[in-house]
């Protein structure tokens, strides 16, 4: 939630407050309050829900009119999702009527408002009373991206202070050559001295030598200290987004999870290196040289300043206008990032759907966006800078319209104006150099903006406090577990499940069901919005996740191999394997004829995400790396349903190997595969339809004996033609 | 014990007094532990059985494994030559001793190297068919062709900075 957000949450509950207080009658307790943008007629406009145990009220701010139903003439409510908008019906004694309409942006708070009115009408109490306010999926800390940035230096400080001083000396040296000018044209040259004229050259050339060697060390100084920083930040950043939970995942796309880790780290990276030194330098050039100048001629110093104001009052407004024109840009360039992660990957996909020229369309049409966000870019940045260089170039004219004039009338010596001349394009340039340090000081804070906010996203899913470690037995429950990827749309319903340790239950049931939403909340990549879930009888948001995660094995349908050779991927869950240990789990998963027959065996490279072996290898590759990591509970999500029959049997021997001694939960499309199971649940729409073994549900006559028979029926008529 | 087998790629192995013979020495991790043997009593050839096929439709045929043994060094020296040499036949792993070029072409590095086994070119299409395993680097070419290159500090200056462009 953005600081604007969390402003206007604060107004809001001020203004309910100050609306409610004087309605609620002395034993009338608030249970939950919702504010929504739109009127009945469907135009913009304010009104509030409130829900107390007794009364369901809506109130128009504007009018001061309200709509009062009384809870007990209630038995329900129910959200209608529509595009753009939706309603809150009341279900009540004389009909369905609708209360309230909001636009989406309150679709969370009027859903969670259905619930409360639910449990109030089914005397259900499991919402939490305390959470009036609107719901904040990730904290995030308030702090500046500069702030944060310069926190990074901490660390360092005498390398910085280090930089700072050459710095320094790199700009006080570069102040003395024009004095030494002054000094050759009016005493040398004019008074025509020429003893002075060896020490002058040779104090020149020992300051330009003085000036190379610090410049050196300065540059190697402020580089090392950037790269330090820069390492810190990346590993900083890649740590983070190792901890952060599926739900972060599931919302942003790897594509621009990458962009920040690797374009805006580096544009931060620039910033370090070369913004932060250029701009400390250029504003003591600008100071010191100012005082140089004032102290020179009062006079014509103040026409060197004719810039200034342009300066002090353009680049303000630049930047806020450069913000959210170079934001734009980041999120365009997100945006081709994101389809190239996608489509280069799936080149396969691309291929076999001939989407070549759709494609090549897709990402011109992004990259069109890119060009004109960046020739919005050029063009703000073109409005601004040729106008400040003109006029620094105007104010360089006067001077010397000026200085001639008194050099003429004797006031000023020639050598005097030569050296405030020489000054003034010193003053200059630091001037030039910052404004046209301003676009990429933008860039990269807009960069940091982006980095800092991973960095601050808190993760849904952390240890608690008392969090414990032990060895599982297996016994898993889920207690009346409900859950959505959206807050309040559930997949999972009240699902309450017990599997002792050592059993092996079967998961069947339709597409979009919620069979593999009940296996991410038994690895805890999400919390249940409803009930607990339980191993040994240990609700497992107070078990640790490495402990948790470590101890049970997933097999998934398509298993993700990394870049790197066979062993690499077989102890990616155990890193300290022996090599018999690795061996001993590729035999369990039957593989290992195939490791060993291929040209390395296991130091064999699997390519990207293993594309050099094929899909019954990966799978198999993935079940070693269960079998290695030798799990109490073992998790297999349609693990042989993308492979040809003969290799799923291979599969399934080694997986025969894996069940044995664990609690295991086999996912299935291929109800063939379920046969040796205890137990198989049948689950639909995210609610436990049929419980019991192979035998008892073909006896009941279900959803599963429909499923199998439609299956079985499948296969016969696919075998006919070899019958006849 | 290991003594030569009947064939220049098989093996003899005494173990616990009882001879094996016609032993396959396979290495499960040729490039990161060459030392690790696998021992395997080899199949006949198809051509051997004649036309009967052997397990079942779709199955791989399951080698017998003997032994496993963690460092074949610990062996006598004269079982370690015996192995060392059919290994050498079964793992065609050539040493590089120097680089002597090593060119970009399109999306290909062209390599030139010495090597104990004599001279050699080999195409390299990625950095990644260059695995640096620390003090060693593994070069797969385009062939899955393998050459390691052990001991990089004892490469000359050249060598070196070729091998810094891609490693």
């Amino acid at each position: 939630m953005s600081l604007l957000e969390e402003k206007m949450d604060k107004e809001l509950l001020e203004e309910a407050e100050k609306i409610i207080k004087p309605l609620l009658r002395d034993d009338e307790e608030l249970l939950y309050q919702a504010f929504c943008d739109l009127t009945e007629d469907g135009s913009y406009g304010h009104r509030w829900l409130f829900i107390t145990k007794q009364r369901v009220i809506v109130i128009t701010p504007e009018k001061g009119s309200k709509v009062e139903v009384d809870v007990h003439e209630i038995k329900g409510a129910a959200v209608n999702d529509y595009t753009g908008n939706g309603t809150l019906d009341l279900i009540t004694t004389s009909g369905t009527k609708e209360l309230i309409r909001f636009s989406r942006s309150c679709t969370d708070q009027f859903r969670k408002a259905m619930q409360v009115i639910n449990e109030l009408t089914s005397d259900r109490v499991l919402f939490d009373k305390d959470a009036v306010r609107m719901p904040i999926a990730d904290e995030r800390r308030r702090t500046t991206t500069l702030m944060w940035l310069l926190g990074y230096l901490k660390p360092h400080m005498p390398l910085a202070l280090l930089g700072m001083i050459l710095s320094l000396a790199v700009t006080g040296l570069g102040l003395i050559p024009p004095y030494l000018m002054r000094t050759l044209v009016d005493e040398v040259i004019t008074k025509r001295d020429f003893n002075l004229l060896p020490i002058l050259t040779l104090t020149l050339v020992s300051i330009y030598a003085a000036n190379t060697l610090i410049s050196v060390g300065q540059s190697y100084t402020l580089s090392y200290l950037a790269q330090k920083i820069v390492f810190n930040i990346r590993k900083q950043v890649y740590e983070h987004l190792q901890r952060l939970s599926m739900g972060f995942y599931d919302r942003i796309s790897s594509g621009r999870v990458l962009s920040r880790v690797t374009d805006d780290v580096g544009r931060v990276n620039w910033f370090l290196v070369w913004g932060i030194p250029n701009l400390i330098i250029n504003s003591l050039q600008i100071i010191g040289i100012g005082m140089i100048l004032f102290t020179l001629n009062f006079g014509l110093a103040t026409f060197a300043l004719l810039p200034v104001p342009m300066i002090v009052i353009g680049i303000p407004l630049f930047r806020k206008k450069a913000r959210r024109v170079y934001h734009k840009l980041w999120r365009r360039w997100a945006d081709m990032s994101s389809l190239l992660v996608d489509t280069i990957p799936g080149a396969i996909v691309v291929k076999a759907h001939t989407q070549e020229k759709s494609e090549v369309r897709r990402l011109t049409e992004r990259m069109t966006m890119v060009v004109k966000s960046n020739l919005e870019t050029t063009r703000l940045n073109l409005s601004f800078f040729p106008m400040l260089g003109f006029t620094a170039s105007v104010g360089a004219a006067v001077i010397w319209y000026v200085g001639s004039g008194q050099v003429l009338n004797g006031a000023l010596t020639l050598g005097t104006l030569w050296m405030f001349v020489s000054y003034m394009w010193m003053f200059y340039g630091p001037i030039q150099s910052l404004t046209t340090l301003v676009q990429p000081l933008q860039e990269a804070l807009t960069s940091g903006e982006r980095v800092l906010e991973i960095v601050e996203l808190r993760p849904d899913i952390k240890d608690a406090d008392n969090a414990v470690s032990f060895d599982f037995n297996g016994d898993i429950e889920f207690k009346d577990v409900s859950f959505g990827y959206q807050p309040y749309i559930p997949v999972v319903k009240n699902i309450t499940l017990s599997i002792k340790a050592g059993e092996t239950i079967g998961v069947v049931g339709p597409s979009g069901g919620g069979k593999t939403t009940l296996t991410k909340l038994l690895l805890r990549f999400y919390d249940p919005s409803e009930g607990s879930v339980s191993i040994d009888g240990v609700d497992i948001r107070d078990i640790k996740v490495e402990c948790l995660r470590k101890q049970i094995g997933i097999v998934q349908q398509d298993p993700f191999l990394f870049y790197g050779s066979i062993a690499f991927n077989i102890m990616y869950g155990k890193n300290d394997s022996a090599p018999e240990e690795i061996i001993a789990a590729a035999k369990a998963a039957n593989a290992h004829d195939f490791i060993m027959s291929s040209y390395a065996g296991y130091d064999s490279h699997v390519g990207e995400r293993g594309s050099r072996i094929s899909g019954g290898e990966r799978q198999r590759i993935a079940i070693a790396r269960a079998i290695l990591t030798d799990p109490k509970i073992l998790v297999m999500d349609e693990a042989t349903s993308s492979v040809d029959t003969l290799t799923e049997r291979q599969i399934q021997k080694a997986l025969d190997n894996l069940v044995v001694g664990r609690t295991t939960i086999i996912i299935a499309h291929r109800l063939s595969t379920l046969q040796k199971a205890d137990r198989i649940i049948v689950v639909d729409k995210g609610k436990i339809i049929e419980v019991g073994s192979h035998k008892e549900l073909m006896q009941t006559g279900g959803l599963y004996n429909q499923l199998y028979n439609a299956q079985f029926v499948e296969a016969q008529e696919a075998a006919a033609p070899l019958v006849r | 014990m290991i003594e030569p087998g009947s064939r220049l790629d098989r093996v003899k192995v005494t173990l616990n007094g009882v001879l094996h013979d016609d032993i396959v020495p396979k290495r499960p991790f040729p490039l990161s532990i060459p030392e690790f043997i696998i021992f395997i009593q080899s199949q006949p050839s198809d051509q051997e059985k004649g036309s009967e096929v052997q397990g079942k439709a779709g199955e791989e045929p399951q080698n017998q494994e003997i032994c496993m043994l963690k460092d074949y060094r610990e062996l006598d020296e004269k079982s370690c030559l015996n192995l060392e040499h059919v290994l050498e036949k079964i793992y065609f792993i050539p040493r590089v001793l120097r680089v002597v070029r090593l060119e970009t072409s399109g999306d290909e590095f062209e390599w030139e190297v010495l090597t104990d086994r004599g001279s050699r070119i080999f195409h390299t299409r990625s950095r990644r068919q260059v695995i640096n395993m620390g003090t060693r680097i593994v070069v797969i070419d385009t062939n899955d062709n393998i050459y390691n290159i052990d001991a990089i500090e004892k490469l000359d200056g050249r060598s070196r900075m070729l091998l810094e462009t891609v490693a």
